[in-house]
């Protein structure tokens, strides 16, 4: 039995590009095992941005249609449920990613690469297989498989949770995949919304903590947040130091004119880099340092459920918190323009 | 001590010309191996003209004699040889020494040794220069040569050694094999004998390359699929297919997207050449794909050894073009205008 449709509202995009406004849409019917959830807030990823512009167009991203209500970081209380909902209950503290709903039979879906999963639905950008397109998060309220859903650890306040919700999988997956532990060396490039989670992230996995940042400026927040050592790329003095030095590369900026041969180098043999961060055209492989020290390079793309919910407890027990800016949700245009340009220490969180 | 007649390139980007060397002393386990064939790869034209200066190779010692396929039969044994004896058929790699000792040696993966002697580019620790195989001897360690089967003719075995471990390699190391989709990018030296290491490995081979006229030839080796990569519809037939993506080609203007949308989600794509730039890698299909970027430089010497075996075992053949070795600069212009079919060989 699913509930009466009503109206959301919501911020959208109404075409590529354009200004936000605000805009309201008729949400699909809720589903047995759907959830909705009452919005309280919502962080902004570069990843929205990106979505609005269709700044990954040339490179092959899907994009789907406009209007567009955008924002993937999602917390707020569960206020709607299914007839068949037994994971959360009404009232519940919950979060909502990336991903709003995968087939959950398929063996990717079995082997935590939900990502991959041929049904899956993008919570904002995303159409399910009945063509109703999927709206996000910069708005009141949003609906969602129960699946989906984490609950939040009471130990984690909603602004501090919600840059988890995408930022903060995005880096902890890979480095529990990759095995990131005492006696390794993680290199983090990029010190922004993605790059300040996973140094504390990888602090409290045990591992060395090196990190890479064109700016100066960023030091001694760096080192606060968990790093032990800090190379200002800019310097080839200090990258040339680096060389030979990090078993897992992570890379989360997404500039373009980025140093990658200092950054391959870098990496000892045997060694990884994984990219989370998704720039604007290619990226320029140097392939001697591949090869002469059989690096391997690899995408990771968020992590999957069962990860989340990891994640989650992870931060709330070892005190990993996002460094957040909260603005109002009706300010998102200028949320959305500041991250263009970088101008954020070091994630939005938009509330309601 | 006798000079060694050879040919080398005297400076950077020089005709390769008669010239001869005084080898450096026969230690107690090296062997002097009188050279029958010596396979030409693309690597010896790299080196001479100083390819891959600008992206941090390690420099070029003039002059050098390349030539890194070599086969020939041991002539010369030092005092404490005991794995080859005189008259043995043997051949040897890219690689002349390593320690031995240390942890990349000991994992088996003596080409990642820090101390690695590559057979030319290079020095000894104790200072002699490493000489390839343009010649009529070289000397190496006892524990780089390997027994060549009896089944292989010599003219065959020689690209083995480089172009044959050098794609043997990765596939056994990503797991080619029944149930996977091995795609092989450029039909050349090494891209041919990928082809049939492929197929015989009992994986489904998929063969790429720009040019139709090589279709019926990729068929021929092994090839279950061909993709004429200037043909938009055919990459697109062939779209999150491919579990592992040999790259051997390295010329400029590849259609890099094409290949990375070929692959399967969790494929791998291992480049095994060197281009002469950067190569341009969308991180798009690595992100949704979760795919992996490796490179792969020679193989183990136990990995030699099983290609050698394998080869000899399937019948697997280069296809080659003999000439003698006076004839190295006509191989080289050839190779250079990507005309030889498949693999100029010279032999003494």
């Amino acid at each position: 039995m699913s509930s009466p449709v009503s109206t959301i509202h919501g911020y959208a995009a109404l075409e590529k590009n354009g200004e936000i406004v605000a805009w309201s849409y008729e949400p699909r019917p809720l589903g047995p095992t759907d959830v909705e959830i009452s919005i309280t807030h919502c962080g902004v990823c570069a990843s929205d941005a990106h979505a609005i512009s269709g700044g990954w167009d040339k490179l092959g991203m899907p994009i789907n249609s406009f209007p567009l209500i955008a924002g993937h970081e999602i917390v707020g209380v569960v206020s709607k449920a299914g007839s068949e909902v037994s994971k959360v209950s009404i009232g519940q503290r919950v979060g909502l990613g990336c991903i709003s709903r995968t087939c959950l039979r398929c063996d990717l879906c079995a082997a935590d690469k939900e990502f991959a999963c041929p049904e899956r639905v993008f919570t904002s950008n995303g159409v399910y297989e009945d063509g109703r397109f999927a709206q996000g998060g910069f708005a009141e309220a949003i609906r969602a498989g129960e699946d989906f859903v984490y609950v939040i650890p009471e130990a984690l306040s909603s602004e501090h949770a919600a840059p988890m919700l995408c930022g903060g999988i995005t880096v902890y997956a890979p480095l529990v995949n990759h095995g990131v532990g005492p006696g390794k060396t993680v290199g983090v490039v990029g010190i922004g919304g993605l790059g300040h989670l996973a140094l504390q992230f990888a602090n409290k996995l045990g591992a060395g903590v090196v990190a890479f940042s064109t700016s100066e400026t960023k030091r001694e927040e760096a080192i606060r947040l968990g790093a032990h050592k800090f190379v200002n790329t800019s310097d080839s003095a200090q990258l040339q130091a680096a060389k030979d030095t990090i078993d897992l590369l992570l890379v989360t900026a997404n500039a373009s004119n980025m140093p990658w041969d200092g950054y391959l180098w870098s990496v000892k043999r045997g060694g990884k880099v994984v990219i989370v961060g998704l720039p604007e055209e290619h990226i320029p492989v140097n392939v001697i340092p591949v090869l002469l020290n059989d690096i391997s390079i690899m995408g990771s793309v968020i992590g999957g459920r069962q990860q989340h919910h990891d994640m989650l407890e992870f931060a709330a027990k070892h005190g990993v918190q996002s460094v957040v800016e909260m603005l109002p949700m009706n300010q998102v245009n200028d949320a959305i323009e500041r991250v263009r340009r970088n101008d954020v220490r070091y994630r939005f969180v938009l509330h309601n | 001590m006798s000079a060694i007649n050879a040919y080398a390139a005297l400076e950077k980007g020089g005709k390769v010309v008669p010239w001869s060397y005084e080898p450096r002393p026969l230690g107690a386990t090296d062997v002097e191996i009188k050279i029958s064939h010596c396979g030409v790869c693309a690597g010896d034209v790299h080196a001479i003209r100083g390819s891959w200066d600008s992206i941090g190779w390690p420099a070029q010692k003039f002059p050098v004699v390349p030539g890194h396929e070599i086969v020939g039969t041991i002539s010369k044994v030092g005092s404490g040889v005991t794995k080859v004896k005189l008259g043995d058929r043997v051949g040897m790699g890219c690689l002349s020494w390593a320690c031995l000792e240390c942890n990349a040696c000991h994992s088996g993966v003596e080409q990642r040794c820090k101390r690695a002697v590559f057979t030319y580019m290079g020095s000894y620790e104790d200072g002699a220069i490493a000489q390839g195989g343009y010649a009529e001897a070289v000397r190496v360690s006892e524990e780089f040569v390997f027994q060549i089967p009896e089944k292989l003719p010599s003219e065959y075995a020689a690209p083995l050694l480089c172009a044959g471990v050098t794609t043997f390699s990765p596939l056994v190391n990503h797991g080619a094999g029944p149930g996977k989709t091995v795609g092989v990018v450029g039909i050349g030296g090494l891209g041919h004998v990928a082809i049939q290491f492929a197929n015989k490995l009992g994986a489904q081979v998929v063969a790429f390359s720009s040019s139709e006229n090589k279709r019926d030839e990729c068929l021929r080796l092994g090839a279950h699929k061909f993709v004429n990569t200037s043909d938009p519809d055919q990459l697109r037939s062939v779209n999150g297919t491919v579990d592992i993506m040999l790259v051997t080609a390295n010329a400029s203007n590849m259609p890099w997207d094409g290949y990375l949308w070929s692959m399967a989600v969790g494929g791998k794509v291992v480049t095994v050449s060197v281009p002469e730039g950067h190569l341009p890698l969308n991180v798009i299909p690595f992100i949704v794909r979760n795919i992996s970027f490796h490179g792969s430089a020679i193989g183990t010497r136990k990995q030699h050894r099983e290609m050698l075996e394998f080869a000899a075992q399937h019948n697997i053949h280069p296809i080659i073009e003999l000439m003698p070795m006076s004839e190295v600069n006509v191989a080289h212009e050839r190779l250079l205008k990507t005309q030889v079919r498949y693999r100029a060989v010279l032999h003494n």
